[in-house]
Order: C-alpha cells, then sequence, then structure tokens
C-alpha cells in the first residue's frame, strides 16, 4: 500500500520534471472551479495551438521545483494551480484564449529558461517572432544590394532605348534621311 | 482550510469584486484562497452578474479584496492580515445586512 502510494507520488513527480524538461513554455495559472464543459472548451482551445492543460497538485510539485533552476516559481504554487504547457511559445495566442476565462488567472510562465511575470508574458506576446525579426533585418540590409544592379543597368539601358528610338524613327521615315536632333 | 469553502456568500447586493495581489510574493495565500473560493459555484449562483476580476501584478502592491456593491458602497480588505475565512465572513455579512435593508425596504 506504502509502496503503490510512493511510486504514484515517484510517477506524478516524473511527469512534472518531463513536462518542465520537454517545453519552451510552461505557465503556471491560478484555477478557480469551472463548470466541466468550459474545461473541456478551453482544452480544446488551447490544443489548437498545441498548448497542454495539466492540473498539478502542490505537493508534487514544490519538491520537484525545489531542486531545480525553476525554484523561483515556488511561490506561485500556492491554492488550485494548472500548467499550461508547449513546445513552442504562442504567448499571444496563449492570452488571447485566457481572456475570456475569468476563472483561469495567468501568474507567471518560464518561457525559453526565463522566468516572467504576467506583465512579462504580455511584453513577450507583443514581440514579433524570431523569425519575423530575422526576416526584416536580413531584408532592411539587402535593401541597397539589391538596388546595385539596377543601378549598374541604368546606364546601358537609357543607351539601348535612345538606340531603339533611333532605329524606330529611320525606318518611318523610309530612308536613312537626317535623323532628328537628340539630346543627350 | 476546509471551512473556507462551507461559507455561504450571497453576492446579490454585490457589482463587482476584483481581486489583486502580486503572485511572486509570500503573503497572497488567503487573498487567493479567497479568489477561488468566490468563484464557488453555490456563491457565483448566488449572482450570475457580478463580475469577478483578478488583477495579476509584479510591483510590490499589497493583496486587495476590492468590493462595489450595487448600492455604491465599497468594501476594501486587505488580505495579507487576514485569513480567508475572516474575508469571506466579513463580505458575507456585510451582504446579508444589505439583502435585510432591502427587504425591509420592499416591505415598506
Amino acid at each position: 500500500q506504502e509502496d503503490v502510494m510512493s511510486g504514484y507520488v515517484r510517477l506524478l513527480r516524473r511527469q512534472v520534471e518531463q513536462a518542465f524538461r520537454s517545453s519552451r513554455m510552461v505557465a503556471v495559472c491560478q484555477y478557480n472551479s469551472m463548470p466541466d464543459e468550459d474545461v473541456v472548451t478551453m482544452r480544446h482551445y488551447l490544443r489548437k495551438h498545441n498548448i497542454e492543460v495539466k492540473f498539478v497538485l502542490n505537493e508534487i510539485v514544490r519538491p520537484v521545483l525545489e531542486q531545480s533552476k525553476y525554484r523561483n516559481l515556488l511561490p506561485l504554487f500556492v491554492c488550485r494551480n494548472i500548467l499550461l504547457v508547449s513546445p513552442e511559445t504562442r504567448a499571444l495566442e496563449m492570452l488571447r484564449v485566457l481572456k475570456g476565462i475569468p476563472q483561469v488567472n495567468l501568474l507567471g510562465a518560464c518561457i525559453d529558461d526565463t522566468i516572467l511575470s504576467r506583465r512579462g508574458v504580455e511584453n513577450f506576446a507583443q514581440l514579433p517572432s524570431l523569425e519575423a525579426s530575422q526576416g526584416q533585418m536580413v531584408g532592411a540590409l539587402a535593401l541597397l544590394p539589391s538596388q546595385t544592379s539596377s543601378l549598374l543597368q541604368r546606364g546601358p539601358s537609357l543607351l539601348t532605348a535612345l538606340l531603339d528610338e533611333h532605329i524606330r524613327r529611320l525606318r518611318d521615315t523610309g530612308a536613312p534621311g537626317k535623323p532628328p536632333q537628340e539630346q543627350g | 482550510e476546509k471551512m473556507a469553502s462551507k461559507i455561504s456568500v450571497v453576492l446579490r447586493p454585490v457589482k463587482s469584486i476584483v481581486v489583486r495581489f502580486c503572485p511572486f510574493e509570500p503573503n497572497v495565500e488567503s487573498t487567493r484562497k479567497f479568489l477561488q473560493c468566490i468563484f464557488h459555484k453555490k456563491i457565483q449562483a448566488t449572482n450570475r452578474n457580478c463580475e469577478v476580476t483578478a488583477d495579476v501584478r509584479h510591483d510590490g502592491s499589497e493583496p486587495l479584496v476590492d468590493v462595489m456593491f450595487v448600492d455604491g458602497d465599497r468594501l476594501i480588505m486587505k488580505g495579507a492580515n487576514l485569513t480567508t475565512v475572516e474575508m469571506l465572513t466579513a463580505l458575507g455579512s456585510r451582504c446579508n445586512a444589505k439583502d435585510l435593508k432591502e427587504e425591509q425596504k420592499s416591505k415598506k
């Protein structure tokens, strides 16, 4: 009986360790009672953004956190809590879903090994994605070199256009008469 | 601990409740527990129009419960040195008193 209980406790602890290890984002929320259908709906909408809802017991989580680098999250684990975990960091979508659920209150999160307060998560959510920022940087740097080619071609292009026009006029007048004076 | 969830509060005379706390601070447990109890379906059922909001901060401000009543009264409870039971009881008795007053007024 004793062994079964402590075995179960060990299993639950391992699950919590695993959740922290394999997630880039772990958000801690206070859970206040909600009708069951609402819990299902919440799980559904968060799943769409690759976020899983985990109900956790403080007695299980606290010992795990105490001996890990996440120990600064310890004060959050009083009363009833849930963890929202994801291998991605879609904080904006998470906040949008939570906005419509007053019974779940975001307390803080650990995103990419950085502990954030609720405000920190909101600020993080407003940042453009790393890919978008990198794209903007590359775009800005590539702007000047992209103009070099067309700059170099301007001279010859102009010359070609003038010569084309010249040929057209010669053809129109029917005979190689005196071409009209060209400027430049 | 368990006592807190047994306390009944009738939210009829309450317009809104804002529960403010800094979760990373150590003195917020009773306030958070208050928030948890207020969302209990029995209490929620007494007034579906009562708006309960959690204001989660990280600025060292003290934990606080701010209750606005329909008749314009306001009750502010500073949770740092109060237990959940104390806060629920205080709110509950205010609500009962207002309900009683309302009943007497309508009887006249």
